[in-house]
């Protein structure tokens, strides 16, 4: 398997980065402390697919007792930081070199990636095992292929070969709604692929506004995004093409009475604002280089990275507002 | 009788930093333990595998 020769490169290149001590004291006792372990689970990432498999939870026919809604949560969410650290491990050597990642446990030395693939396997397991006795056979599958898919199709095979990696790899983000869901009811309908759907379709316009302005730190890991591969113009043209995508099926909850009045106000708002933002990514000259120094170039420049800023700042309150408006509809429908 | 087979050539004695770290490691897992074992019969519980009388 490619991963053990890719431990090795780690550890070949070692001199020059910062886990030269592959996290380890003088005496060889490691110096993590258990904050580097959380952080190893990526947060952030966390509390998304926290919100999203809640509010996959919420939307779906049938009723689950509190404590079974509360452990389920907690396994998916154990189970998206697994593949998180899982993920760190795996790609440890392109995190020491970029801006955005280099503070990261293994990175800054401060563990071994060996400690980091001991955690995430582990809780991997206890994730998906906890969640099968909590709920189903059905969401305990589909937490363990959504871990399988991060490390192995997302982390391992794409993201250093394609420039669609993270069109096919945002499915690994898209499958908690589904799982919390499945959590529920205990199967696959299609509401459920709806709630897939949009985080899939809105995972490239939101990534690819990162790398807009972020270019120079995938290009020099060697990572295929969009703009280093195909340029910053066909990258924000796919922009915007994926945000008219979101948009219709944003609102198609709207038709398969998942979504009510207040969701079809506040979905249609959401997307125009979405599009508005896409469209000045479209119309801007994010992710290119200035042809000369004078004023005009560079402030059109700026410009537009300020617009690709913009649109992936939204794109984060669009998905928590998109969920959220559509959970809290169905769970006033509940009350009254 | 107190002989090592191999006798570590250099030893270094654990710095207050790594000490300091190793028990926090150590309090954190045993706490991790201890709620996921409460978390389990939880669900057996509420599963009706384990009676909720016991």
């Amino acid at each position: 398997m490619a991963s053990s020769s890719h431990i090795t490169d780690i550890e070949a290149t070692s001199s020059d980065v910062a886990f030269a001590n592959l996290g380890v004291g003088p005496s060889g006792l490691s110096l993590a402390q258990p904050s580097d372990f959380f952080a190893l689970m990526k947060p952030r990432v966390m509390s998304l697919v926290v919100f999203t498999a809640w509010a996959g939870l919420v939307c779906a026919p049938g009723v689950l007792p509190l404590w079974k809604a509360i452990a389920s949560i907690i396994c998916i969410a154990a189970g998206a930081g697994a593949s998180g650290a899982l993920n760190m491990w795996y790609d440890a050597d392109i995190d020491a070199k970029m801006s955005r990642t280099k503070k990261r446990p293994i990175p800054q030395g401060k563990m071994s990636p060996s400690a980091a693939l001991g955690f995430g396997t582990l809780i991997s397991v206890a994730s998906i095992w906890t969640l099968y006795i909590a709920s189903n056979m059905v969401a305990a599958a589909l937490l363990a292929f959504t871990i399988f898919f991060y490390l192995v199709i997302y982390t391992m095979w794409l993201k250093r070969s394609t420039p669609q990696n993270i069109v096919i790899g945002g499915a690994a983000g898209a499958f908690p709604p589904m799982i919390g869901w499945a959590a529920v009811s205990g199967d696959i309908t299609l509401n459920s692929i709806l709630l897939f759907m949009i985080i899939f379709i809105w995972t490239p316009p939101h990534f690819w506004a990162l790398a807009l302005y972020k270019t120079g730190d995938y290009e020099k890991v060697g990572i295929p995004m969009m703009p280093n591969v195909k340029g910053p113009k066909s990258t924000r043209n796919q922009i915007m093409a994926y945000s008219v995508l979101l948009a219709a099926i944003a609102i198609a909850p709207i038709f398969t009475g998942l979504g009510g009045p207040i969701f079809a106000v506040f979905s249609i708002a959401l997307n125009l604002a979405f599009l508005a933002l896409a469209f000045k990514v479209w119309k801007s000259r994010a992710g290119e280089t200035a042809e000369s120094s004078d004023e005009a170039s560079l402030y059109a420049v700026k410009s537009g990275d300020r617009a690709a800023r913009n649109l992936f700042a939204f794109s984060i309150i669009y998905l928590f507002a998109i969920f959220g408006v559509m959970a809290l509809e169905t769970v006033l429908k509940g009350l009254i | 009788m107190a002989e090592y087979r191999d006798k570590p050539k250099d030893f270094h004695q654990p710095t207050p930093e790594e000490l300091k770290a190793r028990n926090k490691r150590n309090v954190a897992i045993a706490l991790s333990l201890a709620l996921f074992m409460i978390f389990v019969f939880v669900t057996m519980v509420s599963k009706g595998v384990i009676p909720s009388g016991v």
